[in-house]
């Protein structure tokens, strides 16, 4: 189960002159309820990886296998819709997708496109509202005269309430205030954390990463370059530098403490409080300092 | 889905036809559409295709290019040479191709048949399912097949009709094919070799005597020229939110009209939406640059007309006073 990549190839405008190749000898193995960041430079074929995960876009070759569905490259595979409500892919502003009258509706698109009964449909909007924090009250309003925030929450909410078994995001926090992110990035978490989730995240922002991830999977120039640990990446500073990755704030901090103070610390830590106490420990100084 | 869609036709290149002022090129290839009209017997036709060869063969744009462009329309071509076949009524008969036409409608009939039997028969085996014989579509079909059976077997009507072909239609008729591909030729090689916003330019200068009655020119040019560079931009655009709505399982391609009706305004109140939105970041950009309608402006990039461009011009007035001298 999960979702499987054996050796995908898929080239962009193929036949033409500017034929591309966007992804190159994909092996991935994505097992359930896991939660996994992919990272990478623009261009290094993340949006084309995620979308071949729910049948967007699919192989020029090579097998894809999406839960107990089988995508086989360069050939007409039928009914794949329902793999979609399976695998649910937020885009990055998805905001934009909304065009409902009400914001009801908008999120009952997803499961009654999907067959569901509208008065089924219409529970589940309820739920799907909850689960991104808005208020009730907002079903029956307009979901384009919402604020900005609240809008991407509703797109959200039209995917969940699909009840997908794995959660594909395209960098979510794109363009929301650094209290937006974080509430965003808590509400991804609680969705794993509690409804058991897959979740799958592309984004820029290594402190998230390094703060929900435990898998990583870097992408360059459509290949894969690391796959594994988050932790063993962030210590991994030879293929950090390769690729011109970032590292997240807290461990650029113990590197400058470390530099400065000429000890030696976990670079693993990854909260300010474990921080705090490892340089107590550290500089031998617990007693004194409390 | 949409990636095969090319827009913008220019192709980068440089030959003395690039250089030309996009003026006299949009200009003379509006004229030459016109008097190609003029011609009307082979010395003309031949004149004008040897002047069209000539300068597409010196522009340095590849044939095939040439060749894409005319393709969609060969069935039109087909079309025309064909209705020109059946109702030219003038002139010497041409008796290869006079022909009794019920036996075509027999054959053509017969293919026809087999091939949606064969096309039937295929496709249940394909799927495996239980035979879709006793669809619908396939019923009314076997009924209408019955019913001009019966027709053709019990009625006395007469259903032999001669077709007669003359000779003055097989002439016209290719006079007819030369002169659309000539057409498309010229009018292909202006936008193969002129930038779409030197085109625009062009049209401004073209139509600057309209001035004088109010016209708004230059507004009308920059509307162009906005149009055209946002259509890839909306094109993007559009994908985007197809594939979001392809995620939340809306289906473009299956289910019944009703639905299909939903799917579309799922598509199209999100690029109505982008559209307003892209609109007034351009206005409010345009403004904080100092736009004003209205009011003069100049422009970056200045139309020299030079020598060349007059022989150019010379080239085609040669032309249309030889068809002047040599039509029938």
């Amino acid at each position: 189960m999960g979702i499987q990549f054996d050796k995908v190839n898929y080239l962009y405008a193929r036949g033409t002159s500017q034929e591309k190749a966007a992804l190159i000898d994909i092996d991935l193995n994505i097992d359930l309820n896991d939660f996994i960041a992919i990272i990478g430079h623009t261009g290094s074929g993340k949006s084309t990886l995620i979308q071949h995960m729910n049948a967007i876009l699919q192989p020029t070759s090579g097998v894809v296998k999406i839960l107990d569905k089988t995508i086989i490259g360069g050939r007409k595979n039928r009914d794949i819709n329902i793999v979609r409500k399976r695998v649910g892919l937020v885009f990055q502003f998805p905001e934009y997708q909304l065009f409902e009258e009400t914001v009801e509706k908008d999120i009952m698109f997803g499961p009654l496109n999907f067959g569901v009964t509208k008065e089924e449909a219409a529970i589940k909007a309820r739920e799907a509202l909850k689960w991104v924090g808005l208020d009730q009250d907002l079903l029956q309003r307009s979901p384009l005269n919402l604020s900005g925030g609240q809008m991407r929450r509703v797109a959200i909410a039209g995917i969940l309430a699909m009840e997908p078994d794995v959660l594909v995001l395209d960098e979510p926090t794109a363009g929301l205030d650094p209290q937006g992110q974080k509430e965003m990035m808590e509400m991804f978490y609680n969705l794993h954390v509690n409804q058991q989730k897959t979740i799958i995240l592309v984004t820029h922002d290594m402190n998230y990463v390094a703060q929900y991830a435990n898998r990583v999977i870097v992408l360059n120039e459509g290949r894969i370059v690391f796959d594994g640990n988050t932790w063993d990446l962030f210590a991994n500073y030879e293929l950090i530098k390769k690729y011109h990755l970032d590292l997240p704030d807290i461990t650029k901090l113990i590197i400058d403490i470390e530099n400065k103070l000429g000890i030696e610390l976990d670079h693993k830590i990854n909260t300010v409080e474990n921080l705090a106490q490892a340089l107590v420990q550290a500089l031998g100084g617990a007693n004194h300092v409390r | 889905m949409l990636d095969n869609i090319k827009l913008g036709q220019y192709l980068h290149g440089d030959s003395w036809y690039y250089r030309l002022d996009p003026r006299g090129k949009l200009v003379m290839s509006t004229f030459f559409i016109v008097i190609i009209f003029m011609a009307n017997n082979w010395i003309t036709y031949l004149a004008a295709t040897l002047f069209t060869l000539i300068i597409v063969l010196s522009s340095g744009v590849p044939l095939k290019y040439f060749y894409r462009s005319i393709r969609p329309i060969v069935v039109l071509i087909f079309f025309t040479f064909f209705l020109n076949l059946f109702f030219y009524r003038d002139g010497t008969p041409f008796p290869p191709l006079n022909i009794i036409i019920n036996k075509i409608v027999v054959i053509v009939y017969a293919i026809l048949v087999v091939t949606l039997l064969i096309f039937r028969f295929t496709k249940v085996i394909d799927r495996y399912i239980i035979p879709k014989i006793f669809k619908y579509s396939t019923l009314l079909f076997i009924l209408i097949n019955v019913v001009l059976c019966y027709l053709i077997k019990y009625t006395h009507f007469n259903w032999s009709f001669q077709w007669i072909v003359y000779k003055e239609a097989l002439i016209n008729g290719g006079y007819i094919i030369l002169r659309l591909i000539l057409i498309i030729s010229m009018s292909s090689l202006l936008t193969f070799t002129t930038k779409p916003t030197d085109l625009t330019l062009a049209i401004e200068h073209v139509l600057t005597p309209l001035k004088i009655v109010k016209f708004p020119v230059s507004e009308l040019a920059l509307m162009i020229s906005i149009s055209l560079r946002f259509i890839p931009t909306l094109l993007e655009e559009t994908q985007k939110v197809l594939k979001a709505q392809t995620s939340r399982g809306a289906d473009f391609t299956e289910g019944n009209i009703k639905d299909k009706v939903i799917q579309i305004i799922s598509l199209l109140v999100p690029m109505f939406i982008i559209s307003f939105k892209r609109a007034e970041e351009l206005a409010n950009a345009m403004e904080a640059r100092g736009y004003v309608p209205g009011r003069k402006r100049t422009s970056l990039r200045e139309l020299k007309w030079r020598l060349v461009d007059t022989f150019y011009v010379l080239s085609f007035i040669l032309l249309t006073a030889f068809f002047i001298y040599f039509r029938k």
